[in-house]
C-alpha cells in the first residue's frame, strides 16, 4: 500500500516516461546521452527522489551547470566529479547557458564540437534535465550532440507544479532581468500554460498568473501585440476570481501596450479605468503608477499641460507613501515636458532635482538617465560642450552597472553633439564605437541608427559612397525589425545621396519610394520632407513648374502639422526656385517671408541661410554691396553656432562677390580662407568649388598656367565624390580656359563632356550653352 | 548480460563502424547504386600523377566516416576492401578533423597545418625519418618562435611534432598565435612540404611500400558549425571553404575533404565545384521507398540485415527482439534509411519495454516520443515549406536559407535513384498529429 502512495503522486504518463529512462539507465553500458523534458523544478526533484528509489544501487551524481562559470559543460563536469566511475550523472541549468537573444550559444557550441571527448571522457548515461523550450534550442543549436541522444523523456506537470513555478517567477519582476532571462522565462510560462491548459479542470488562479506574467514577458521583450493578447486573457479570470488588484494591474497593464503602440486614446481609458480601481482598494502606489502613466500618455500626445499636471499629481502620492524612485520618475518626467516645451531652464532644474534621489537610492540607472537628459538639455541649448560633458559623465555608470544599451546610447549622443559641431571625424568615431554595443546586446534598431548616422555623417562630407553604403545597409535592419519610419527615413537618406551626385532619376526615384511609406505610417513631416526633397530634384534639374508645385504641396503639410521649421525651409526653397528663374522680386519676398519664422523659433542656421540666400539675389541683381552685406551679417551667425559648413559657404559667397567685382585678390583671399575649412571638415564638395573658384579667378586674370592647375585639381575630387554636376561645371571651366588659350581640340573635347553629363543628368540648358560656347567665335 | 542490455549497447547511435567490422553492410553495391567508395578511389585514382582534391558530403549519421575508412583501405591496396580493384596504391592518411582542430575557430591555415601533421605523424610511424630531412629543422625553428612568444611562455611546447598538435588543441592561446605564426610561415611551409618532404617521402614509399601516391582524408570538417560572420551575410563555411579554397589546395598531393552539407547544396555549390574542380560526391541516405512513395523492398532489406547482423552481435534472433517481423520493416520504413535514426529508434523502443521481444504497443509509444522529438525544430514555416517537400519530392527553391536548414537538420533526407536525385521528408515527421504543429502566427 506505501508504494501506492507515493505512486500516486506521479500520473501514468510520467510513470511511463520514468519507467523508460529507469531502463536506460540499466541498460546503458557506456556513454549514453538521454534528455528528460520538465518544466518543473519541484516536479523535476520529485522524479529524481523516484529514480533512487527505484535504483537504489546506482551510483547517480547530480550537477547544476552554473552559466556564470567561465568554464564550460565539459570542465565544470570534470571539476565536480574528476574520473569517480559512476552510474549516471544527472545535469541540470543547461538552459541557463543558452542566448536566446542570439541563435548561438557558445556554450552550445561547445557541446556539438565536444562530443567525442565527452563519451571518452564520461563512459556513463549523462542526462540533461531540461525546460522544453531548452530541448527545442539544443536540437536547433547543436544538431551534432542532439544527434547522439539514445533517449528523449517527458514529463508533464500537474497542477501544483504549475503555481509552484509561477511563484518562483513571480519573485524577482521581469524589468529586472537580462533579456536572456526574460527569453527564456517567457518560453517556460509558455509550455506552463500549455499544460495547464492540457488539464481537464484548469486552475483559474494559476492561468490567470501565467497570462499575466506572460503578458509582461512579452511586453519586456517588445512583443506588444502578444502581450495585450495575453493581458486581455488574464483580465476576466482576475475578475471572476474577484481578484481587484490583479484586475486593475492588467487593466493598467492593457494601457501600457497601447502606450507602446502609441493608441493614445484606449491608453488613457484603460488607464481612467485602474484608477478608481486602485483608489477602491486601496492601493496608493497603484494609483499613483495609473496617474503617471496618464501623465506619460499626455506627453507622448503632446498635452503638455496635462502631461504636467498628472505628474504634479502622482509627485506627491509617491512621496507620502515613500516611494523615492517613483518620486525621482516623476520629477524626471515633469523635466521631460520641460524639455520638450523647450523650456530648457526648468527642465534642467528638474533633473537637477531628480539626480541627487536618484542616488540617494541607489538607482544608478536612473542616475545616469538624469544625466544624460542634461546632457540632452545642453544640446538643445546648443550648449555643446556642457552637452559632451554630460554625456562623458553618464557614460561610466551606464558602463559600471553594465547598462549596455544606456552606454551605447550616451556613446551615440557624443557622436550627435560632434556632429551638430560638425566635428565629423570625431562624429564617427563615437558612431562605430557605439554600433559594436548595439550589436552585441542585439539592439537592432540602435545599430541601425548608429548605421544610419554614419552614413549622415558621411553625406555631410560629401563621402558619398560610404553614404550611400552606410544607408544600405541600415535598410534591411529597419526592414527586419519592421521599423517602417526608419526604413523610410533611410531610403530619404539614400536619395539624398543620389542628389548630392546629381544623379537626379534615382534621388526621384528613392524618394518616391520613401513617399508611401511615410504616407502609410502616417508620418506627417516624412512626407513633407519626401515631397520637398522631389521639388528639390525637380530644382536641380531646372523643371522649375514642377520644383514649385511640389514645395507647394509640401508647405501646407508643414503648416497643419505645426511644424515651423518645415514652413520655413518650404518658403525657402519656393525664393530658390524664383531665384532660379530669375524671378527676383518673389525670391527675395520668399525669403524675407521665412527669415522671421527662423527667427521665431531660433533656428539660427535657417537665418543665416536665408540671410544668405537674400545675399544671392543680391548677387544675381549684381546688387553687389547689398549681396557682401548680406554675407557678412550671415557669417557671424554661422560662427557663433559653430557651423563650419555654413561659414565657409559664406566666405566663399564674399568671394563671389568679390570675383564680380573684378577685385581678384580679394576673391582668391576668400575662396583660400574658405578651402580650409571644407578641408577641416572633410567636405570634398566644398573643397572642389572652392579650387575651381580660384581657377576662375586665375582664369580672369589670365594666369592660365594656374587655372589650369587649379581646375585639373578639382576635377578628380568632383569624379572621385561621384558629383556629376560638378564635374560638368569643371569641364565646362577647363573648356572656356582652352577657349582662351586657342586649345581648339582640348576645348572642343572639354565642352562636349561637360556637354553630354548636362544632358545625362537633364539639365538641358546647361548642355546648350556648353555646346554654343563652343560654336561661338572668339 | 542481459540481451537487452546486449542489443541496447550494439545499436549505439554514437560509435561509428570501423572499416574492417563485420557489422559492415556495403548497401550501395547490394542496391547495385554508384558506389560512392568507387567513384571517390577512381576519381583520385585516375587522375594519375596529378594532384587532386575531391569533396565528400552528405547527411549527418549517414556512414560518411565509414565509407571513408573504406575508401582508405580500398586504396591502400587492401584486397578485402572493395569488390573492385585499383591500379595504383596509395599512401592514405587520415586526418579526423574534431580530434585536433576546435571546429569552432578554424581557418584554413590551421587545417594545412594539421594535414601536414597528419602527414608528418603517419609517415613517421611507417618508418620514414624525418629528423634527418629539413622539416626536422624547420619545426626546431618553429618551435623556437613560438616558445619565445610571451603568452606561450608557461606552455610547455613538445620537441615531438606530434605531440605539438595536442597542445595547440588544448591552449586556446597557442592557437591564435599559431594561426598568425602560420600566416607569416605558410609559403614556406608549402615549399618545405611540396619541394622537399613530398618528394623525398614518395620516392621513400615507392622504393619501401610500393606506393605510387599519397592521399590525405580529412574527414569531419563537415561538422564545422555554420556561422554568419560579416553584415554582408557572409558564412564561415564560404569563408573557409571557397575563400581559403586557394590554401586548402595549396598541398602537391590529393586530398580529399568532408563539406557541410549545407555549403555543397548551397548557391554556392558551383563556385565550390569551380574553385577545386571536382564534382561533389553525397553520399546518399539508403533508399526505402520510391519516387512514388511506394516501399523500395531491395533498399528495405538492406536497412534489415543492418540490424540483423548487429542483433547476432548482441546474441540475440530477430524473433527474440520482435514479435513480429513486420515491426522491424516499420521501424526501418521510418527511419527513412538513415542509420543513425534508425539506432535511435530502437534505443527507445528498448527503453520502453519491460522485457523481449519489442511489440507493437510500444513501438507505437516510441515512434510518437520520436515524432515529437523531431517536430521541436519545427516552425509553422518549415511545417510548410516539408508539406511541400513531401508533396513534390524536390526542393524549396524559393528560399534557400530554409532549405539548407531542413537539410541540415535531417528534416529532409536526400536520395538518389536512375532519375538522379529527389528529397523527402523525414518520414516521423508523418507520423506528427495535425493538432501538434505550431499554429501559424499572424
Amino acid at each position: 500500500m506505501e508504494t501506492k502512495t507515493q505512486q500516486a503522486a506521479l500520473s501514468i504518463e510520467n510513470q511511463v516516461e520514468l519507467t523508460a529512462l529507469c531502463n536506460m539507465l540499466e541498460l546503458a553500458g557506456g556513454f549514453t546521452l538521454g534528455f528528460a523534458r520538465v518544466n518543473h523544478p519541484k516536479l523535476r526533484a520529485r522524479l529524481v527522489e523516484e529514480i533512487r528509489r527505484r535504483l537504489p544501487g546506482k551510483a547517480i551524481n547530480e550537477l547544476t551547470l552554473d552559466p556564470r562559470s567561465e568554464s564550460g559543460v565539459v570542465p565544470q563536469l570534470e571539476e565536480a566529479f574528476g574520473h569517480q566511475k559512476l552510474d549516471g550523472v544527472f545535469l541540470y541549468s543547461l538552459d541557463t547557458m543558452f542566448d536566446l537573444t542570439t541563435r548561438q550559444s557558445p556554450a552550445m557550441d561547445v557541446l556539438n564540437l565536444n562530443r567525442n571527448y565527452f563519451g571518452k571522457r564520461f563512459p556513463f548515461p549523462v542526462v540533461f534535465w531540461l525546460p522544453e523550450f531548452a530541448m527545442r534550442e539544443l536540437s536547433h543549436q547543436a544538431p551534432d550532440f542532439w544527434a547522439w541522444r539514445s533517449g528523449t523523456y517527458y514529463f508533464v506537470g500537474a497542477e501544483g507544479d504549475a503555481a509552484e513555478t509561477l511563484r518562483g517567477l513571480d519573485e524577482d519582476p521581469i524589468s529586472s532581468v537580462t533579456l536572456r532571462e526574460k527569453r527564456g522565462r517567457r518560453e517556460i510560462l509558455e509550455h506552463v500554460l500549455a499544460e495547464l491548459r492540457a488539464a481537464a479542470q484548469p486552475d483559474s488562479r494559476s492561468l490567470a498568473d501565467t497570462y499575466y506574467l506572460l503578458g509582461q514577458a512579452n511586453y519586456y521583450e517588445d512583443e506588444k501585440n502578444a502581450a495585450g493578447a495575453y493581458f486581455e486573457k488574464a483580465l476576466p479570470l482576475f475578475r471572476e476570481l474577484e481578484d481587484r488588484r490583479g484586475e486593475a494591474n492588467a487593466i493598467r497593464s492593457l494601457g501600457d501596450v497601447a502606450l507602446s503602440q502609441a493608441r493614445y486614446e484606449q491608453a488613457a481609458e484603460r488607464y481612467e479605468q485602474a484608477l478608481p480601481i486602485y483608489r477602491q482598494i486601496g492601493d496608493r502606489l497603484g494609483e499613483a503608477n495609473a496617474i503617471q502613466s496618464l501623465g506619460d500618455v499626455a506627453l507622448s500626445q503632446a498635452r503638455y499641460e496635462q502631461a504636467a499636471e498628472s505628474y504634479e499629481q502622482a509627485l506627491p502620492i509617491y512621496r507620502q507613501i515613500g516611494d523615492r524612485l517613483g518620486e525621482a520618475n516623476a520629477i524626471k518626467s515633469l523635466g521631460d515636458v520641460a524639455l520638450s516645451q523647450a523650456r530648457y531652464e526648468q527642465a534642467a532644474e528638474r533633473y537637477e532635482q531628480a539626480l541627487p534621489i536618484y542616488r540617494q537610492i541607489g538607482d544608478r540607472l536612473g542616475e545616469a538617465n538624469a544625466i544624460r537628459s542634461l546632457g540632452d538639455v545642453a544640446r538643445m541649448q546648443a550648449r555643446y560642450e556642457q552637452a559632451a560633458e554630460r554625456y562623458e559623465q553618464a557614460l561610466p555608470i551606464y558602463r559600471r552597472i553594465g547598462d549596455r544599451l544606456g552606454e551605447a546610447n550616451a556613446i551615440k549622443s557624443l557622436g550627435d553633439v560632434a556632429r551638430m559641431q560638425d566635428r565629423y571625424e570625431q562624429a564617427a568615431e563615437r558612431y562605430e564605437q557605439a554600433l559594436p554595443i548595439y550589436r552585441r546586446i542585439g539592439d537592432r534598431l540602435g545599430e541601425a541608427n548608429a548605421i544610419q548616422s554614419l552614413g549622415d555623417v558621411a553625406l555631410r562630407q560629401a563621402r558619398y559612397e560610404q553614404a550611400a553604403e552606410r544607408y544600405e545597409q541600415a535598410l534591411p535592419i529597419y526592414r527586419r525589425i519592421g521599423d517602417r519610419l526608419g526604413e523610410a527615413n533611410a531610403i530619404q537618406s539614400w536619395g539624398d545621396v543620389a542628389l548630392s551626385q546629381a544623379r537626379y532619376e534615382q534621388a526621384a526615384e528613392r524618394y518616391e519610394q520613401a513617399l508611401p511609406i511615410y504616407r502609410r505610417i502616417g508620418d506627417r513631416l516624412g512626407e513633407a520632407n519626401a515631397i520637398r526633397s522631389l521639388g528639390d530634384v525637380a530644382l536641380r534639374q531646372a523643371r522649375y513648374e514642377q520644383a514649385a508645385e511640389r514645395y507647394e504641396q509640401a508647405l501646407p503639410i508643414y503648416r497643419q502639422i505645426g511644424d515651423r521649421l518645415g514652413e520655413a525651409n518650404a518658403i525657402r526653397s519656393l525664393g530658390d526656385v524664383a531665384l532660379s528663374q530669375a524671378r527676383y522680386e518673389q525670391a527675395a519676398e520668399r525669403y524675407e517671408q521665412a527669415l522671421p519664422i527662423y527667427r521665431r523659433i531660433g533656428d539660427r542656421l535657417g537665418e543665416a541661410n536665408a540671410i544668405r540666400s537674400l545675399g544671392d539675389v543680391a548677387l544675381s541683381q549684381a546688387r553687389y554691396e547689398q549681396a557682401a552685406e548680406r554675407y557678412e551679417q550671415a557669417l557671424p551667425i554661422y560662427r557663433r553656432i559653430g557651423d563650419r559648413l555654413g561659414e565657409a559657404n559664406a566666405i566663399r559667397s564674399l568671394g563671389d562677390v568679390a570675383l564680380r567685382q573684378a577685385r581678384y585678390e580679394q576673391a582668391a583671399e576668400r575662396y583660400e580662407q574658405a578651402l580650409p575649412i571644407y578641408r577641416q571638415i572633410g567636405d570634398r564638395l566644398g573643397e572642389a568649388n572652392a579650387i575651381r573658384s580660384l581657377g576662375d579667378v586665375a582664369l580672369s586674370q589670365a594666369r592660365y598656367e594656374q587655372a589650369a592647375e587649379r581646375y585639373e585639381q578639382a576635377l578628380p575630387i568632383y569624379r572621385q565624390i561621384g558629383d556629376r554636376l560638378g564635374e560638368a561645371n569643371a569641364l565646362l571651366s577647363m573648356g572656356r580656359l582652352a577657349r582662351e588659350t586657342d586649345d581648339e581640340t582640348r576645348m572642343t573635347a572639354s565642352l562636349r563632356q561637360a556637354e553630354s553629363i548636362y544632358e545625362s543628368i537633364g539639365l538641358k540648358d546647361q548642355a546648350r550653352r556648353a555646346r554654343e560656347l563652343g560654336l561661338a567665335p572668339r | 548480460m542481459d540481451k537487452r542490455a546486449a542489443l541496447y549497447q550494439q545499436f549505439d547511435p554514437a560509435r561509428p563502424l570501423e572499416a574492417d567490422s563485420d557489422l559492415y553492410v556495403d548497401w550501395q553495391r547490394e542496391l547495385n547504386r554508384d558506389d560512392i567508395k568507387q567513384r571517390l578511389a577512381n576519381s583520385v585514382s585516375l587522375a594519375g600523377d596529378i594532384a587532386v582534391s575531391r569533396l565528400l558530403t552528405g547527411h549527418r549519421g549517414v556512414g560518411k566516416t565509414t565509407e571513408l575508412k573504406r575508401v582508405k583501405r580500398i586504396l591502400e591496396g587492401d584486397p578485402g576492401a572493395g569488390a573492385f580493384s585499383i591500379e595504383r596504391k596509395y599512401f592514405v592518411s587520415l586526418l579526423e578533423a574534431e580530434q585536433w582542430l576546435d571546429l569552432q575557430d578554424v581557418g584554413p591555415p590551421d587545417i594545412i597545418f594539421h594535414i601536414v601533421r597528419q602527414l608528418v605523424d603517419d609517415l613517421n610511424e611507417a618508418g620514414f625519418g624525418f629528423a634527418a630531412t629539413s622539416f626536422g629543422q624547420f619545426f626546431k625553428e618553429f618551435r623556437d618562435i613560438l616558445t619565445s612568444q610571451v603568452e606561450l611562455k608557461s606552455i610547455d611546447i613538445p620537441t615531438d611534432f606530434a605531440k605539438f598538435g595536442l597542445v595547440l588543441k588544448q591552449v586556446p592561446v597557442a592557437r591564435s598565435t599559431l594561426r598568425s605564426l602560420l600566416q607569416g610561415h605558410l609559403p614556406k611551409i608549402y615549399d618545405l612540404i611540396n619541394d622537399v618532404i613530398l618528394k623525398k617521402a614518395r620516392q621513400w614509399l615507392k622504393q619501401k611500400k610500393g606506393c605510387d601516391d599519397i592521399l590525405v582524408i580529412v574527414d569531419e570538417l563537415d561538422h564545422i558549425p555554420q556561422k554568419v560572420i560579416t553584415e554582408q551575410g557572409l558564412t564561415n563555411h564560404v569563408n573557409i571553404f571557397l575563400d581559403g579554397a586557394g590554401t586548402l589546395r595549396s598541398l602537391n598531393c590529393n586530398v580529399l575533404y568532408t563539406v557541410p552539407i549545407e555549403l555543397a547544396y548551397s548557391s554556392s555549390r558551383e563556385r565550390l565545384k569551380a574553385a577545386y574542380a571536382t564534382e561533389i560526391l553525397a553520399l546518399p541516405v539508403i533508399p526505402v521507398t520510391r519516387r512514388d512513395g511506394s516501399a523500395f523492398e531491395d533498399g528495405l532489406q538492406t536497412m534489415v540485415r543492418i540490424v540483423e547482423g548487429r542483433t547476432a552481435e548482441a546474441g540475440a534472433t530477430i524473433e527474440e527482439f520482435f514479435s513480429d517481423r513486420e515491426l522491424l520493416r516499420r521501424l526501418c520504413s521510418l527511419s527513412g534509411g538513415h542509420v543513425r535514426m534508425l539506432f535511435i529508434l530502437i534505443r527507445s523502443a528498448l527503453e520502453r519495454c519491460d522485457q523481449l521481444p519489442l511489440t507493437p504497443e510500444v513501438l507505437d509509444r516510441t515512434v510518437r516520443r520520436q515524432a515529437n522529438d523531431i517536430s521541436l525544430a519545427v516552425d509553422a514555416n518549415r511545417w510548410q515549406a516539408l508539406d511541400e517537400v513531401h508533396r513534390a519530392k524536390q526542393p524549396v527553391e524559393e528560399d534557400p536559407e530554409l532549405w539548407y536548414g531542413l537539410l541540415k537538420d535531417l528534416f529532409v533526407y536526400g536520395y538518389e535513384d536512375d532519375l538522379g536525385s529527389w528529397y523527402d521528408w523525414n518520414p516521423l515527421l508523418g507520423e506528427v498529429p495535425e493538432a501538434n504543429r505550431p499554429s501559424r502566427k499572424t
